[in-house]
């Protein structure tokens, strides 16, 4: 809290300096067009803000987004405790999630789009994003689970589940945390991303892409402010409720 | 309990070959110099440990340890430690209060001192039933006092299960009511 207090002065010096400077870039370059100032900007947003297909832009991407995460979860977590109990399973899960993360994005994306239909596509992308990071540190919390203290749960006979709620959660727990700050932000930007190539009906990514074909840059620019601020948002509920969960379990 | 050891090696380094352990008695102390094989006869005798050449006559059907290292959960709370062994929650607090540790149910594990988290691993064998009992150095980092209080505690607890105990303390002979000792 302190550190954060004694911070605070040099964040708003630095916001103010990198606006200043824009201000003064866009006026050098005199043209909205190629860079709008942060006033032509400010005067995009407050229509966007008070327009209702704005909110519903915002709903759909999340309820896609979101599902695609929930999904990654659940799978992570389903796969993560099938490689801890079986050799085979995680050579082939390891292998998967490796060419996940190294295969580009824009790959993913075009191959996807001739296997599924565009509108779902946000869906698949933040669940790829998501999934592999998430699998593997599960499975890195499963890993150290204390090998003593699972000898003792054992030989005092402890059901599994409880052994999964005492023993196993209060490892996973740190790991799945420390994923979701890794993951959540990024499979947010990657599902707008796949918005703008697939344009599903109503999205932020066809709200984009529009800004961007009838050269609207000042709402280009609100848009994308609008997504970084999402992006932020999502990932501190992500976390929060991360943290309210775990505040249970770590009871 | 007869166990006739032929030969339990780990790796190169053999402990025991060609060694028969009786425990006859209810109270039996192991003893031995530091590294003679203590832990790994009681974790042999326990049933912990199948790994040797010889044969186990008159096995105890639920062996109960106490280990040597306390071996609880450091992120969960005390409470929680004995939850995983019970579903009875009054229980678990009334055991707690029996070994001193009313009102820190909630304390998280890792912010307990070497004592208590031994008060807590030994509470949570209290909880369980067994015909056998084995403790490996059972009052480690206990006062005096303490030391006591706890092993009464057990040995009312457990008024009719045997109990072996490895201990390199002398005093622990008298608190556990000693009548056998297997020396190594």
């Amino acid at each position: 809290m302190t550190s954060t207090r004694s911070d605070l002065p040099n964040t708003i010096f630095s916001i103010i300096f990198w606006l200043l400077l824009w201000t003064v870039l866009g006026k050098v370059v005199g043209e909205v067009l190629l860079l709008p100032t942060p006033i032509d900007v400010a005067r995009a947003f407050i229509p966007l803000l008070a327009d209702e297909s704005t909110y519903i832009s915002i709903s759909i991407t999340l309820f896609k987004i979101i599902s695609g995460l929930l999904l990654a979860f659940l799978c992570a977590f389903l796969s993560s405790f099938l490689s801890y109990v079986n050799k085979t399973f995680r050579a082939l899960s390891a292998s998967i999630t490796r060419i996940i993360r190294a295969t580009p994005v824009a790959s993913i994306v075009i191959l996807l789009l001739v296997w599924i239909e565009s509108r779902n596509l946000s869906v698949v992308i933040s669940f790829l994003m998501v999934f592999p990071i998430v699998h593997e540190n599960i499975l890195k919390g499963l890993d150290e689970t204390d090998d003593d203290l699972l000898e003792a749960a054992s030989s005092y006979h402890v059901s599994a589940i409880r052994k999964a709620r005492y023993v196993y959660l209060p490892s996973v727990i740190p790991y799945f945390e420390s994923a979701l700050s890794l993951s959540v932000g990024l499979s947010f930007k990657s599902g707008i991303a796949a918005e703008v190539i697939s344009l599903p009906s109503g999205s932020i990514g066809e709200r984009l892409y529009e800004a961007k074909v009838y050269l609207e840059t000042p709402e280009l620019f609100a848009w994308t402010i609008m997504i970084i601020a999402l992006s932020f948002l999502l990932e501190r509920c992500f976390l929060v409720l991360a943290g309210a969960i775990s505040g249970r379990i770590l009871k | 309990m007869k166990l006739e050891v032929k030969r339990k090696a780990f790796g190169e380094k053999v402990v025991f070959e060609d060694r028969i352990f009786w425990v006859y008695g209810r109270r039996t102390l192991i003893k031995g110099p530091s590294g003679s094989g203590k832990t790994t006869l009681l974790r042999m005798l326990s049933l912990l440990d199948d790994d040797y050449e010889g044969t186990y006559s008159g096995k105890p059907r639920s062996p109960l340890v106490l280990f040597q290292e306390d071996r609880l959960s450091m992120k969960i709370s005390v409470l929680s430690n004995l939850m995983m062994v019970t579903s009875e929650r009054d229980r678990a607090l009334d055991v707690l209060s029996k070994v001193g540790l009313a009102g820190e149910e909630m304390r998280k594990c890792h912010e307990l001192s070497g004592g208590m988290r031994r008060r807590l691993a030994i509470a949570r064998i209290l909880l369980l039933p067994s015909d056998v009992l084995f403790l490996d150095e059972p009052l480690r980092g206990l006062d005096e006092g303490m030391k006591e209080s706890v092993s009464r505690l057990i040995l009312d607890t457990f008024p009719s299960s045997r109990i072996v105990v490895v201990s390199h303390e002398e005093e622990d002979q008298e608190l556990f009511d000693i009548d056998s000792i297997i020396s190594i």
